[in-house]
This record gives structure tokens, sequence and C-alpha cells, in this order.
């Protein structure tokens, strides 16, 4: 029973670390600009990259406000992206910007942290930047830089904003890159009044499907076409089925020791009670109902050795979770590491209780038959 | 009418490439209520013989009618149901289940052959057999003769037309020996139950109906009491 209970254990742990990191990595690449969905002109995703700002949606004020009529969203951020250059006379550096409103970006990069400063006002020449972009041009709050980017009917504009915050993203190459101004300053300085895209977040990531039905026939509607964050996360599914072939691996590992050790539990057993097989038998007992005994004895030390497994797996999960996580260091092409909570997933740990419950009856099978083939004679002689 | 008749019955057992005459041409009658024993050295065949009357092996040859019933016809299941409900077994190592209680152990025949518990009825036996007051012990916490005490409540549970004993006193003392066996004695008076021994003492078979000297597999000699 007891490499029952370490195996349901270690199971609910690591289901349950696996399950918060998933958990971490896909909220922060939704709350970290992406959002649940994102809506852009029809054709934009198509569109022919020498061709500036050839797609936007300029109704987009319009748009919002039926938007949030129409579905139930937390909130819709309307922005336009750009690729620029910041200088702060001494050095320059590659950014790339995406302008927005103050309250939306502010929602929308929540999973970045601001390590210096604040968020910019709405109207005003304030920007954000990217903690590596501050490296790079060795800029602090306060400081006035010089952004430039290409206007949409050609030329290059360039404007003098000022460092109001920096923030340190959850991906490094977008730490070391992004740049994110007031939408009004971005549309000054591309010369437009639309938006490339309208990034639209759900109360929460769980129940964002029920809103994509909506947001297709919104879509339809109004010339649009729609990306899930599923389409835009590639990195978190990747990363995912990694994950789950790694926990498939230390499954199927604490499986195969659970069988081994059941199977030589049960022979042991079986050999301990020859004398007792034989009694029962000679009593009346048939072979099926040794047979039953012994595989309903061992589907018991599933059951009852799963569960202590499963109680003791959650409680050191609390107990973990209560002392703050476990503190995981920036794993490669992060910019910071993460304290890791353990939640595991109940229907996952329920899946596998069940498992374990199988494998046991499974590992029993064997001894089992060898107990109820016996011949009852020898048995009682034994 | 005979309760249990053997005919011509022999058994065989295989060692390696020999094989073993245990029992030659073995032909008896046993009537209810009988106190039979059988006796005979080490090896004669007693063991096997009551193995072979109690339904746990079957004859190489020969055959076996008990209430009329030939046993050599019956499949397992059919057996295991026919041992449960007709005959009862007690042992010289008294085999009890040792995680039952003395209440449980007298219980589990009728569990095993889906039987009606009647608390009553295992209370009575338990009584019967003077161990009103060690219910609850489990077999380590009882006497050598306690045990055996347990054990033959335990064959009286599904009250058997049969009970065969395999030495029930052989690891007795003799005053424990002799209390089991005016137990057994009493029993039989009172249920009319058929009781076959096999062993070596004197003091059981004083007390037999009918004695059946076994050498080397045959019966030697039968002697009417």
């Amino acid at each position: 029973m007891f490499s029952i209970i370490v195996g349901m254990i270690a199971i609910s742990i690591v289901n349950g670390f696996i399950n918060y990191s998933m958990w971490g990595l896909r909220e922060s690449m939704i709350r970290s600009g992406i959002g649940h969905f994102q809506l852009y002109k029809k054709g934009y995703l198509e569109r022919e990259e020498d061709i500036a700002f050839g797609y936007l949606i300029d109704n987009y004020k319009g748009l919002l406000k039926e938007i949030y009529r129409t579905t139930e969203v937390s909130f819709v951020a309307p922005e336009i992206s750009f690729n620029g250059v910041l200088s702060s006379g001494e050095k320059s550096t590659i950014i790339i910007g995406k302008g927005g409103l103050k309250e939306e970006e502010e929602k929308l990069n929540s999973f970045g942290e601001i390590v210096e400063g604040s968020f910019f006002e709405d109207d005003s020449f304030e920007v954000m930047i990217g903690e590596g972009v501050a490296k790079k041009l060795k800029a602090k709050t306060g400081d006035t830089l010089t952004l430039m980017a290409p206007m949409k009917g050609g030329g290059l504009n360039a404007i003098d904003v000022v460092v109001k915050g920096i923030i340190r993203m959850q991906i490094e190459e977008y730490n070391n890159t992004i740049l994110i101004s007031p939408l009004k300053l971005a549309q000054d300085l591309l010369g437009v009044d639309g938006v490339d895209r309208l990034i639209v977040m759900c109360k929460d990531t769980e129940n964002a499907t029920k809103s994509e039905k909506d947001l297709i026939e919104f879509s339809k509607k109004n010339d649009l076409e729609l990306k899930s964050w599923k389409d835009i996360a590639v990195f978190y599914f990747q990363v995912k089925d990694m994950y789950n072939t790694i926990f498939l691996v230390l499954f199927v590992i604490i499986m195969g020791v659970i069988i081994f050790s059941i199977a030589n539990t049960m022979t042991m057993n079986v050999y301990e009670r020859i004398s007792e097989i034989g009694m029962v038998r000679a009593m009346g007992a048939r072979r099926r109902q040794i047979l039953l005994q012994f595989m309903l004895e061992s589907s018991l030390i599933g059951i009852i050795g799963g569960f202590i497994g499963v109680i003791l797996g959650y409680t050191v999960a609390s107990l973990v979770n209560l002392s703050g996580g476990i503190y995981i260091p920036p794993p490669p092409g992060n910019a910071k590491g993460y304290y890791s909570m353990i939640k595991p997933d109940f229907v996952n740990v329920l899946l596998c209780y069940l498992a374990f419950i199988l494998t046991c009856i499974i590992a029993s099978i064997f001894p089992a038959r060898k107990a109820a083939k016996m011949e009852i004679v020898e048995a009682i002689r034994s | 009418m005979a309760i249990i008749t053997t005919k011509n019955v022999e058994k065989f057992y295989k060692l390696g490439k020999t094989s073993l005459l245990a029992l030659k041409n073995v032909s008896l009658e046993f009537e209810r209520g009988d106190i039979a024993c059988i006796m005979g050295p080490s090896g004669a065949g007693k063991s096997t013989l009551l193995h072979l009357l109690g339904c746990l092996d079957k004859p190489t040859k020969g055959e076996i009618f008990i209430n009329g019933a030939n046993v050599m016809e019956m499949n397992d299941d059919e057996l295991s149901l026919f041992r449960n409900s007709s005959i009862g077994f007690i042992f010289q190592s008294f085999n009890l289940i040792p995680v039952l209680n003395v209440y449980e152990n007298v219980e589990y025949p009728l569990i095993i052959g889906k039987k009606k518990r009647d608390k009553e009825k295992i209370l009575e036996l338990i009584e019967a057999v003077g161990l009103a007051n060690h219910i609850k012990h489990k077999p380590d916490e009882l006497s050598g003769g306690q045990r055996q005490r347990v054990a033959i409540a335990r064959a009286l549970v599904t009250e058997p037309e049969v009970v065969l004993a395999d030495e029930p006193t052989a690891n007795l003392d003799s005053k424990t020996g002799e209390m089991i066996l005016n137990l057994l004695l009493k029993l039989n008076e009172e249920k009319n139950t058929t009781f076959i021994f096999s062993t070596h003492s004197e003091a059981i078979a004083k007390q037999s109906k009918k004695i059946i000297h076994l050498l080397d597999g045959e019966v030697k000699e039968i002697v009417y009491a």
C-alpha cells in the first residue's frame, strides 16, 4: 500500500505543478498583450508586408460599443502596432510598438511587472518601455527619447516621448523590444485614424469559448476576421505537449512500479496464506470466489492507498502553496522566474486514482489465479 | 441407506516418473450417525482416504457416493457446493483464519455458501463448544484446545451430515483431547451427525462404533464396537 500512497502523492503533486505551470504560461501569454481574441480587418492576416496600414479598422469606436453590447466580455482594447526606432541621442534601438488606451492596456498587460514609474496617461507624450529597451538605451523614467516610425503615406515621422514607466514582460525577446504608447500618440506618429486590431479579453479563459460564437457572428457582420488566443499562442501548445509527454512518461513509470509492487505483494500474500486458501476451499469456496477475494483485496489496497495518497498529495500541495510556492528560475527565453504553486486538477487526479485502482486489480490477476487454481489437499498440507 | 459408500477406490500420486499407490481397492460404507475411526501407521493412507471422503480430491479409480450422489460425476463448482452444505472439516492444525475472531471464523462457512447468517445459531454453537466468553478473541489469543473448539463449531455451523476430523486431538494435551472428544460425542448424540476420524488415538478408537484399520493403502480389518 505504501507504494500506492507514494505514487499517488507523486502523481498529484506533479499534476498540480504541471497544471499550475501551464495555467501560468497560458495566462501570462493571454495577459501579456494577446488577449482571448483578436479582431482584424478582413484580409489583414494575409496582407502584403509592404502595404503599411492598408487594413485599418477606422470605425473602431462604434464597433467597441457593439462588442460590449452583443457579447459577454470583460473589456476590449483597440490597438495599433508599428515598428520603429527609439533613440536617446547617444544610443538607438529597434522597437516593436503598440498604441493603446491606458485603462485597457494596463489590464491587458497585467502579467507584466512595472519595475519603475507607472502607466502613461492617454492624450500625453508618455510611453512605457520594456526593461530590455531601457537597459539598451540606459534610459530611466522621466527621460525624453525620440520615437521614429514610418508613416502611412511614406516618409519617417519622429516624436519626442517621455519614459513614464519601465515594464518587465515575461518573454525576454518581447522585453527587449516592447514600447507601449497612448493610442492617440501612435496614431499621430503614424498619420492614421484607425487601429489594426481589437483585442478582446473575456472574464476568464475557461469561459472564453462561450463568447467565440458571438464574436464570429460579429466579425462576419462587420467585415472583420477573428483569431483566438489558441491560434496565436502556438508556443503554449508546444510546451503543453512537452509537459503532457513528461507527465505520461512519469505516470507510466509509476504505474509500472505499482504493477510490480502489487503483483509481488499479492504473490507473497498467496504464498503466506496457502493453508488458509486450502481451508476456505475445503469449506466450499469456489475457485472464482478465491479469485474474486484476492482481486477484491487488491482493489481495496488501491482504493484505500490511492485515497490516502490523494489526501496527502493535496495536503502537501496546500502546505507548499501556503509557504508561498516553489521558486522556479526563469525558463529559457523568459525574463523572470516565478513562484510555482501546486494546483492539482481534480478531474486528472480522479482519473489517475481510478487508473491506480484498475492497475491494482490487473496486477492481482496472476497471483489470484494462482491461488484459485491451487489443489486443496496440497494447500491444506502446506 | 449408507450416507457414504466407496467402491473399489484407488488413489495414485505421481512422484516424478514413478507413481505412488496411496489407496488400493477400498470399499466401505458409513451409516448416518456413525462414529467411525480410520487407524493405521503413518503412510497407511488415512488422510488420503479422509480427503477423498470429503470431496477434497478425486480417486484415480473407483467411485464414491455421498447420499446417493456420485462424486466422480460432479464438477469443481458442484463439489464446492456439496462440501459447503454436506461436509464439515476439523483439522489437526485447526486452520482458523487468523484475522477473524471466534464469531467470524464460525460464521465464515455461511458467508462462503451465501447462506442465512443466523446470529442466534452461531452464538448457540459457540456456547455449545464453551467459548461464549471468547467471541471477540482472535485465534492467536486462544489456547490449542480453544482453537480446536472453534474449528468444531465452524465445522458444524452449516449443519453438515458428515464431519471429517483429521487427527483432531493430536496437537492437544490428553485432558483437552478428552474434553474435545466428549464434545464431539455429545454433538453426535444430539444431532445424529456422522463423524469420521483419522487418528492414532486409542481414546477416540474406544468411542467409535466402527474402526477401519489401513495398512499400505489397503483395508486390513474393520472392527465394529
